[in-house]
């Protein structure tokens, strides 16, 4: 009986060294130019689960076994390039771990990259691309555009985006701001050890998409009850004017979080070059019926990464800027959003735009779970008569999206008629 | 052709398999080992308060030893061996089941899939308890399913076929829930000591990554506890088993 009592006081003293034991320390990933350009991702392949005797339950990827022969590989790989191991993270939905590793000099890596990805060891190598946030503070105008143009009020009797899963991959967010109380069902730092991060575009998008209704304060949000997944992945630069800054890495991070998640709906207000490990990311996500919608960058005549990538709904802002083709327009001029401090602002830019239609997105989910990402497309932008898509630079309108979803008239039935075959302008 | 002419014909055909079966394991083993610089090894040292192999002890109810090692080939081939401490009825020594392994994995839409072979052999105990077996299996993220058969299961004159489903569910950063349950039916005379056709076992623990050490705590069930491996001879109820594992 003694020895029966050892055992089942067991699961109590590993709990407590459990807790007591300190975390895996994450290094801080926040990376400058000069960093970011002499450093390299390596993917390692991973041996699908399969039989091992010597391991119990092998079907889950969280299992340690295997890490341990990758480090070894990397290690190997580090000595013979003269690199040094930064990081490393397992992506088990491109059965990978990805490690990041540095150079001291940056005038090769280019043929780095291309003897790592020749290398047998390496399923594939890249170099780390640096991306930035979409958008600036403008403060202009006491009105929220989306309750009027988007009926809002009217919309939200028939679908709020309830527990609609919307993965914010941005800045931090002040989870604690009393506009964003009880919304966010989880907070993730990719970026660096600190738990809490409170930063302004971070905090703005989450307004948007999700602020809570009814509350007596501030505004509401598009989908006003989602529940937000907060991954930050990106980071505010020390110069007041400057955007805030994402790595291939953080947002590689974040995207595999999103996937294993579940997440429905995943929101990119940022832009920056063509990355490979963020493209096969994407086109996973959406090969599982996630929705991704990414900020049109206004300054890339396709709208730039990832808005551009084929799959994502490329959003820019209502703001009279030329954008390239099959970009959506959303409301994205004086948007009235939470701030840092748990305050309001004022905000304009397409990543404000790409917030409002994912928190459309998150309305159209909750009406219809199933909904694809071809179908949310369609629900945004219908096919012309001819089968050639119109939505090229067409006005997202809510009202109309919701009805072709739901078959309910939420808004005036007359706008959703009117709109089935032509966008409005 | 007389009954014992065609159960001495039956026994020569197995053991034609069997023996194929272990040739087949280890070329394939040598051969991945020789010839691939990309592959990756991997391996465990496990402690385990009860060796309970699909539900039943082979450890006489003690602690066992084990170790195990996989090879990984880049096109999805593997191969490895694993070996246990086990205390079997013919012998007061400490004994040994040694199982080596091999096969082939690979994603396809989501999921993964696994095919292979593996070989269990007793060092301290008559070799007429080894037996081979052929298993089919797939995963999706954390639960996995597995089928397995075998001419001769621990040597009984019995075509058996076993399945088992895992799961794994993360609890916080470190911790996760492990769930198994597992059914093994055989024809003809009973894998087990005073079992009946069809053996239910479960399991369901926690398990902990501390550093470069797992630690389990499970509890295991069977539907039938008078149940036990002719080679051992010993029963057992439900009840907890600890693992600590150290991979490398």
């Amino acid at each position: 009986m003694s020895r029966l009592r050892t055992l089942l006081s067991m699961p109590l003293w590993l709990c407590v060294a459990a807790a007591c034991a300190p975390l895996d320390r994450q290094p801080d990933m926040r990376v400058d130019d000069s960093s970011a350009q002499r450093q390299v991702l390596v993917m390692l392949r991973v041996a699908p689960p399969h039989f091992r005797p010597d391991v119990d339950y092998a079907g889950g990827y969280d299992s340690r076994v295997g890490r341990d022969a990758r480090r070894r590989i990397a290690e190997g790989l580090a000595s013979q390039y003269g690199l040094k191991i930064i990081d490393a993270w397992p992506m088990p939905a491109l059965g990978v771990d990805c490690f990041v590793m540095e150079t001291q000099s940056t005038s090769s890596l280019a043929r780095l990259v291309e003897k790592l990805s020749l290398d047998p060891r390496v399923e594939s190598a890249q170099s780390m691309n640096l991306f930035h946030v979409l958008g600036y503070n403008d403060p202009l105008y006491s009105l929220q555009p989306a309750a009027t143009s988007w009926h809002l009020a009217d919309i939200h009797r028939i679908t709020t985006g309830k527990n609609v899963r919307v993965a914010q991959i941005d800045t931090g967010v002040e989870t604690a701001h009393p506009d964003l109380g009880g919304r966010i069902a989880l907070s993730r730092n990719f970026v660096d050890e600190r738990t809490e991060v409170a930063e302004v575009h971070g905090t703005e998008v989450a307004g948007i998409i999700a602020a809570t209704g009814n509350n007596g304060i501030g505004i509401v949000g598009v989908a006003p009850e989602a529940r937000l997944l907060v991954l930050r992945a990106c980071w505010q630069t020390s110069g007041s004017g400057d955007p805030a800054v994402c790595s291939s890495f953080t947002l590689a991070k974040a995207l595999q979080f999103a996937l294993s998640a579940d997440a429905q709906v995943i929101n990119l207000s940022l832009g920056g070059p063509r990355d490979r490990l963020l493209e096969r990311l994407l086109d996973t996500a959406l090969s599982r019926g996630i929705t991704v919608v990414g900020a049109a960058d206004p300054g890339s005549s396709d709208g730039g990464f990832p808005a551009s990538h084929r799959g994502v709904l490329a959003i820019a802002a209502d703001d009279g800027h030329d954008v390239g083709r099959d970009v959506l327009r959303g409301p994205g001029r004086d948007i009235p959003t939470t701030a840092v401090d748990g305050k309001w602002s004022f905000v304009t830019g397409s990543s404000f735009a790409a917030a409002h239609v994912s928190g459309l997105v998150a309305l159209l989910r909750e009406l219809a779970p199933g909904l694809q990402p071809l179908q949310v497309r369609e629900a945004l932008a219908p096919q012309g008569m001819s089968g050639v898509t119109v939505y090229r630079h067409a006005i997202v309108d809510a009202c109309a999206a919701v009805e072709r979803t739901s078959g309910t008239c939420a808004c005036a039935c007359a706008t959703a008629r009117d709109t089935k075959s032509s966008p409005r302008h | 052709m007389p009954v014992r002419a065609q159960r001495r014909a039956t026994r020569n055909r197995r053991r034609a398999i069997e023996c194929a079966a272990r040739q087949g394991i280890a070329a394939l083993g040598l051969a991945l080992v020789a010839c691939n610089v990309s592959a990756q090894i991997s391996g465990t040292a496990n402690l385990v308060s009860n060796y309970r192999f699909r539900g039943v002890s082979l450890s006489e109810n003690k602690p066992a030893a084990q170790v195990g090692f996989t090879y990984d080939d880049v096109q999805g081939w593997y191969a490895g061996a694993f070996a246990s401490t086990a205390k079997f009825v013919t012998s007061s020594a400490v004994g040994l089941q040694a199982i080596p392994f091999a096969g082939y994995s690979w994603r396809a839409s989501g999921l993964t899939w696994d095919v292979g072979a593996d070989y269990s052999a007793f060092a301290g105990a008559a070799r007429r308890y080894d037996y081979p077996e052929v298993f089919w299996g797939g995963a999706y993220e954390n639960i996995s399913a597995r089928l397995y058969y075998s001419p001769r299961y621990f040597g009984q004159d019995s075509r058996t076929i076993y399945i088992e489903v895992n799961g794994s569910q993360p609890l916080v950063d470190r911790a996760r829930l492990l769930a198994h349950i597992g059914v093994l039916r055989s024809n003809g005379e009973n894998a087990y000591y005073g079992s009946r056709e069809v053996i239910v076992d479960g399991r369901v623990g926690v398990g902990f990554d501390l550093d470069q050490f797992n630690v389990q705590l499970s509890w295991v069930g069977i539907s039938s506890p008078t149940s036990a491996y002719v080679i051992t001879g010993v029963g057992n109820r439900s009840g907890p088993v600890l693992t600590v594992s150290r991979s490398f």
